[in-house]
């Protein structure tokens, strides 16, 4: 939906208006606040910043008529305003990585050594191509494992797998990574 | 060569990634879409009835009419003179009335003056209601203390921060029918909502945690965790005790706060961890107040597994723990196990010890670091 029709739609239903912004941009909103948070927030803390995006857009939608025109920038910008602001505050409160590996696959994805020149951003675009090459459903149980930290159960759900065949795939999958990303110069 | 661990790298992406990793995140699945809407829903609400509230009160301010110049007024030369001339008498006057009062009536310390106000504000941590009194006294007369009884009706406090024990926290739901009374207007003196309610009128005393040591002369036992790990502390454990409300109905809470969170402590990197509970059986189960441990662990194991990612294991078993028998079942969700033992303290109460992880990996171990007191 556009935000005109969006607009139009908070003018008859404004609940309605809601579980549509929520549904269609939902995940964009989860992305941008886990990737921010993952490191020091527990599941509680992104479902609460989740809730606070959402109350600020609605809030925003109907008092604001400039972000009809660029929801999806608008909504953007707002999540990542309120991502680092808990990121701050939960960073100066308690620091703690509350994501634990209870697969003991860990050690697959750390201490991989790359050289010190290439820079973060360098780094990034050449995993997720490497992880994109690997294709379906290979690429998303590999973000969904290491970096979304879920259990092969709940990613089972997601492929139409059996959690076992999640975790062995997941294995094979990331013996293939090491290769791809050896041949770029990044190695175990 | 630097070291990097390949999925942190993506923390703090750029916009453009985003998308991606919009395509690859998990399923927001439907119960948990519609309890985060609801959450938004309510949030949004209080927030626009602040924003109209602001807006009225800009209004009234900002839609009067105003005037603005400058109105020339001269005044008639004598008038200064005059009004020094009259505040000099005034003053005068004073002065020579205060100390004739004086002469007549003694010094204020012969007991003529007036004593400070006194307000004393009394608060039962476990009551419900705050009585306050106050007295002002004067040479003249006495005043009868006033007193005052107010209730609150406070609604839950949210709060954002957290316990890492929250990871191994299975929330515990029941189908039972609470007395309406237990919840409906707990406090305490800070005015945080608490489990008051379900220790009103009963032998209940909260255990003492200290370090890595918690004991409880009401549940006749010391349990000592292992060196480095800490139970919660007083705040820690209202925020523990909290979170799990915040979606839950008013149904759920009800039953949520007829049990009494007493004790929480994680083990080394929230790999395990053990809580104690007590539970107030009279208003869990109004038709059953004296039901046993193992109808409870029936309960627990019908309803209480409902909606958590536990699944029933085996037991009840019973077990010796500081010289008295609870009744134990084990509980495990994808390799993750959870002890849960139980056993009736009084007529009130039965006390629930969760253990998790590797608190029970040793499960000889765990019963040993009990002391009967």
């Amino acid at each position: 939906m556009t935000g005109n029709e969006l607009k139009e739609l908070l003018d008859t239903s404004p609940a309605e208006c809601h579980r549509r912004l929520m549904k269609e941009y939902g995940r964009y909103v989860y992305a941008i606040v886990f990737n921010k948070l993952r490191s020091c927030g527990t599941k509680e803390d992104i479902e609460e910043c989740f809730c606070d995006v959402f109350t600020d857009i609605f809030i925003k939608f109907e008092y604001n008529e400039k972000y009809v025109n660029d929801i999806k920038g608008y909504i953007g910008t707002v999540a990542k305003h309120n991502a680092i602001d808990r990121f701050r505050r939960l960073s100066a409160a308690n620091s703690h990585n509350a994501y634990t590996d209870e697969e003991g696959m860990a050690e697959l994805v750390s201490d991989f050594s790359v050289d010190e020149r290439v820079d973060s951003s360098e780094l990034r675009r050449i995993l997720l191509q490497k992880i994109k090459e690997l294709g379906e459903p290979d690429t998303t149980i590999l973000i969904q494992k290491f970096y979304y930290n879920r259990k092969s159960s709940e990613i089972a759900k997601t492929v139409s797998m059996t959690a076992s065949s999640v975790r062995s795939r997941c294995t094979r999958a990331m013996e293939k990574l090491r290769v791809k990303l050896a041949e770029v110069g990044i190695t175990k | 060569m630097k070291k990097i661990d390949l999925f942190d790298t993506f923390e703090n992406a750029e916009d453009e990634l985003m998308e991606d990793f919009t395509d690859m995140s998990p399923n927001i699945d439907d119960e948990q879409f519609e309890r985060l809407l609801a959450v938004s829903e309510r949030n949004y609400k209080m927030k626009k009835k602040e924003i109209e509230r602001a807006r009225k009160d800009n209004n009234i301010n900002y839609d009067e009419e105003s005037v603005s110049g400058v109105d020339r007024v001269k005044r008639p030369v004598w008038l200064t003179p005059l009004l020094t001339a009259a505040s000099l008498v005034l003053v005068t006057g004073a002065v020579i009335g205060s100390v004739l009062l004086f002469n007549r009536n003694g010094s204020l310390s012969d007991g003529g003056g007036i004593t400070a106000a006194v307000t004393a504000v009394t608060t039962d941590k476990m009551s419900t209601e705050t009585t306050v009194k106050a007295a002002v006294t004067t040479a003249a007369r006495k005043t009868q203390p006033a007193k005052t009884t107010v209730k609150t009706t406070e609604k839950p406090v949210t709060t954002s921060s957290n316990a890492a024990a929250m990871q191994t926290q299975t929330t515990e739901k029941t189908t039972a029918k609470p007395q309406t009374t237990t919840t409906a207007a707990p406090k305490t003196d800070s005015g945080r909502l608490d489990e008051a309610a379900a220790a009103e009128g009963t032998a209940f005393k909260r255990g003492v945690s200290n370090g890595n040591v918690y004991t409880s002369e009401f549940a006749g036992f010391k349990f000592t965790a292992p060196t480095g790990t800490s139970f919660l502390n007083e705040d820690d454990l209202y925020t523990h005790y909290v979170m799990p409300t915040r979606f839950m109905t008013e149904e759920e809470r009800n039953v949520y706060f007829t049990s009494i969170d007493d004790a929480v402590v994680t083990y080394a990197n929230a790999e395990g961890g053990m809580d104690v509970s007590f539970i107030n059986t009279k208003l869990r189960y109004p038709d059953t107040p004296n039901i046993s441990e193992e109808s409870y662990l029936n309960d627990y194991i019908e309803n209480g597994l409902t909606d958590t990612v536990y699944s029933y294991v085996s037991g009840p078993d019973l077990v010796t723990l500081g010289g008295k028998d609870y009744y134990m079942i084990r509980i495990e969700d994808d390799g993750y196990f959870q002890n849960i033992y139980v056993r009736r303290i009084d007529e009130n109460f039965i006390i629930k010890i969760s253990a998790s992880g590797s608190a029970i990996a040793d499960e000889n171990d765990f019963a040993k670091r009990f002391e009967a007191v």
